[in-house]
């Protein structure tokens, strides 16, 4: 009986084993097929971007929009087609009318993005939030508003990100209804995307968002007065000297460094970079 | 008597068992773990990374000990990574060969002028600091000291380092060009954690082909005993390290590839000088360290493989390096019991910490008690052979199929062994590891444990290398 028994443990064993193989087999054929298909995929959206840029009022040929929806069924290839919008979109800087979108509205990409945005999955939400922001499809902004302080990571991630995309320097006001931590990534994005906005007059909403009580909030502040030079709001960063928190007090400390080595005039340009200038240790510019 | 014998046979079929059962939980870990890694690059990917402006700097520390065949190359390769603020610090541990007059050669080095930094981390002495005068290498120093070991070494470079992280490596490594990128990821994206250390799979590039520092073509090594181990980094490294870092029990961060921040490198001391499982102690010390000081943290694992190294390519060098690993581990757990079952630790000392001793530490010994236990039991006659074998056969085949399952998921997910000549190769060669290397890592493991429990005195262990295959030599192969 035991000897039986053992048998059968074996072949079930031995069948789980020959399935993998014919498993490790199938991933190999499957990651083949795949990548050639994605290489042709790719191939037509350069080419109809290609076509784009050149003649920017050109209508996709019928053929052409059929092919793509057929494609873009597929989720695989819906996210393909996607990633590579995104990465001309983020290379080619050309007016909002020529941009791929309408490409998205045509293959309806917008409306599958914004069906996304109501999933209860925090992957699938937080990538339509990241879609929507990259593609720069403005009318889905409420739903950045939404997910702003969302107990989810990545979808607060990419919400905070995308309302910074959007709004801009206005979009900090936002920030003071974040409760959950942020990360040092979130910092850094939101800093490189605010510097492609232009310069706000006065630095009120940075100043509102320093004495948030989250304190990765109030570092950004910092950083972000540090990037931008503002001096405007300087006894209010420096009133965060004796934080318990040992990253602000970091933060306020290399704030000062910049500001004592750094020449910053008071009333800074509009839509200026910063002029600064280096000043040695031993007071020489 | 009976009573007692049956207790023996069930201690070891229980013990089987239990070790089964936390494999397959490892694969479900892994597969979760692999997913979430996935997720992450989503948002978050290299491009991103690479275009940020303000990324925490970090100092790839590499010590040196008679490299001198492979020095230049390694360090092409450690200077030619992407990542916009790095710098190598290459720390020569008292060399007897050429590798200091190869450096000082080749990268146009000269003794620095600045003063010796005043060491944060007590090592053997300093005797020059280079620096290049090519403005194409001015991110590698040379530190050239006496020798101290590696640990010692490590030590001297984490002291020198001048970044808010510090990447320890081997120079014999060949990193991946984006590795820096994928390694600082989760320092990136930690929110209420701090990541204390990351580590990633690593690699066995025998036999493949290197050209300008960097893997140009992967081929499976051709020596048997180098492929075994190409399927062992991938089960131990895919299913799991990356388990355990899904569930923020990993104790263990290769010392060939491993992302600290300095400033808890410092707080603990660095590496320890007495231990030759120098990797193994510092990730132990450094979670005591969070933990005593009530913070939270994190340790994290990428499973893809972005440093490839050399493996021992004979039965003896291998049985040296097991037989140094298993003296590491013995005296790692020796010097931190005070974590067994310590409620003060959490899951360190509850589970983490005693899952070390019974299957890592302990499933040697159970597996060399057991094959004496046969014997005995052959010699009193009361095997039944028939039964005998076909239990044999069923652990054999479970092993057969935990590493195909590991094969299967590297295969799915990453594109190095994605070829059916490779792949068929390593499963075939995983079919072998149970009745060729795995007896011979037994005989190490036992006679490391030997070594520590009768104090007989051990040292590194010479560690021969071939060096890797360049282009050059290919091509003239060919």
């Amino acid at each position: 009986m035991t000897i039986k028994l053992l048998f059968y443990v074996i072949i079930i064993l031995l069948l789980i084993l020959v399935l993998l193989i014919i498993g490790v087999c199938f991933s190999i054929f499957l990651r083949h097929i795949r990548s050639k298909r994605l290489l042709k995929l790719k191939l037509v959206i350069y080419t109809l971007m290609g076509k784009f840029f050149k003649n920017p009022t050109l209508d996709i040929s019928y053929n052409m929009k059929l092919m793509l929806e057929k494609e873009i069924k597929s989720k695989l290839k819906f996210h393909y087609v996607i990633k590579h919008l995104i990465d001309v979109h983020s290379v080619i800087q050309i007016p909002v009318q020529q941009q791929p979108l309408s490409i998205i509205k045509t293959l309806k990409i917008d409306k599958r993005i914004e069906k996304e945005l109501k999933s209860s999955k925090s992957f699938k939400l937080a990538q339509a939030l990241r879609y929507s922001y990259k593609l720069g499809i403005v009318n889905h902004i409420n739903h950045f508003k939404k997910n702003v302080d969302s107990s989810k990571l990545t979808v607060r991630r990419e919400a905070q990100v995308g309302l910074v995309v959007f709004l801009g320097w206005d979009s900090l006001i936002l920030f003071n209804k974040v409760t959950h931590p942020i990360s040092l990534w979130q910092i850094i994005q939101v800093l490189d995307v605010l510097e492609t906005h232009p310069r706000p007059s006065s630095f009120v909403l940075l100043e509102r968002i320093l004495e948030s009580n989250n304190d990765d909030i109030v570092c950004l502040a910092i950083h972000c007065a540090t990037r931008f030079g503002v001096n405007t709001i300087q006894n209010k960063i420096f009133k965060h000297e004796k934080h318990t928190n040992e990253k602000v007090v970091t933060l306020v400390k290399a704030y000062y460094n910049f500001i004592r080595t750094h020449e910053i005039p008071v009333i800074l340009p509009l839509n200026k970079p910063i002029p600064l200038t280096k000043v040695n240790s031993n007071g020489t510019i | 008597m009976e009573l007692y014998r049956h207790s023996i046979d069930w201690f070891f079929f229980i013990y089987g068992i239990l070790l089964f059962c936390c494999y397959f939980f490892f694969v479900s870990l892994a597969i979760k773990a692999i997913k979430k890694n996935k997720n992450n690059a989503t948002f978050l990917s290299i491009k991103q990374i690479m275009s940020a402006q303000e990324l925490p700097s970090i100092s790839l520390v590499a010590p040196a000990y008679n490299e001198g065949k492979t020095i230049i190359i390694n360090v092409l390769s450690l200077l030619s990574l992407q990542y916009p603020f790095y710098e190598l610090i290459i720390v020569n541990d008292g060399s007897k060969d050429d590798s200091l007059e190869k450096l000082v050669n080749t990268f146009n080095l000269k003794v620095s002028n600045e003063p010796i930094k005043e060491q944060l981390i007590k090592t053997s002495k300093i005797l020059g600091v280079y620096k290049s005068d090519n403005p194409k290498f001015k991110n590698l120093t040379v530190v050239n000291k006496e020798n101290g070991g590696r640990a010692d070494a490590l030590n001297c470079g984490i002291s020198n380092a001048t970044t808010d992280l510090v990447l320890c490596t081997d120079a014999d490594c060949i990193i991946e060009q984006d590795a820096l990128l994928k390694m600082v990821r989760p320092y990136l994206i930690a929110t209420d954690k701090e990541v204390i250390a990351t580590g990633a799979a690593i690699g066995i590039a025998n036999d493949s082909i290197i050209d300008n520092g960097t893997l140009h073509t992967l081929k499976l090594p051709k020596s048997l005993v180098a492929r075994m181990q190409v399927v062992e980094y991938i089960r131990a490294f895919l299913l799991g390290r990356m388990a355990w870092g899904h569930i923020n029990g990993l104790f263990l961060v290769s010392g060939a590839f491993g992302l600290y921040p300095k400033k808890r490198l410092i707080e603990v001391g660095g590496f320890d000088k007495n231990t030759v499982g120098e990797d193994l102690e510092l990730c132990i010390r450094l979670r005591v360290h969070m933990e005593r000081k009530k913070l939270k943290y994190d340790i994290v694992y990428i499973p893809e493989t972005l440093c490839w190294t050399e493996a021992p390519s004979t039965p003896k060098v291998y049985i040296t390096q097991r037989d140094r690993w298993a003296r590491g581990l013995y005296e790692t757990i020796k010097k931190h019991r005070y974590l067994f079952y310590n409620p003060k630790f959490k899951a360190s000392g509850l589970v983490f910490f005693p899952y070390w001793v019974y299957f890592e530490f302990g499933a040697p010994i159970v597996e060399f008690l057991g094959l004496i236990l046969i014997v005995i039991y052959m010699f009193l006659g009361e095997i039944n052979y028939p039964t005998a074998v076909l239990l044999f056969f069923i652990v054999y085949i479970i092993g057969c199929i935990f590493s195909t399952i590991a094969i299967l998921i590297y295969t799915y997910n990453f594109k190095q062994y994605a070829t059916y000549p490779k792949a068929l190769n390593l499963i075939f060669t995983s079919f072998l590891e149970p009745i060729t290397t795995h007896p011979i890592m037994l005989y190490a493991e036992i006679k490391g444990y030997f070594k520590k429990i009768f104090g007989i005195k051990s040292t590194w262990g010479t560690m021969s290398r071939k060096g890797f295959t360049t282009n050059e030599v290919s091509k003239t192969d060919t």
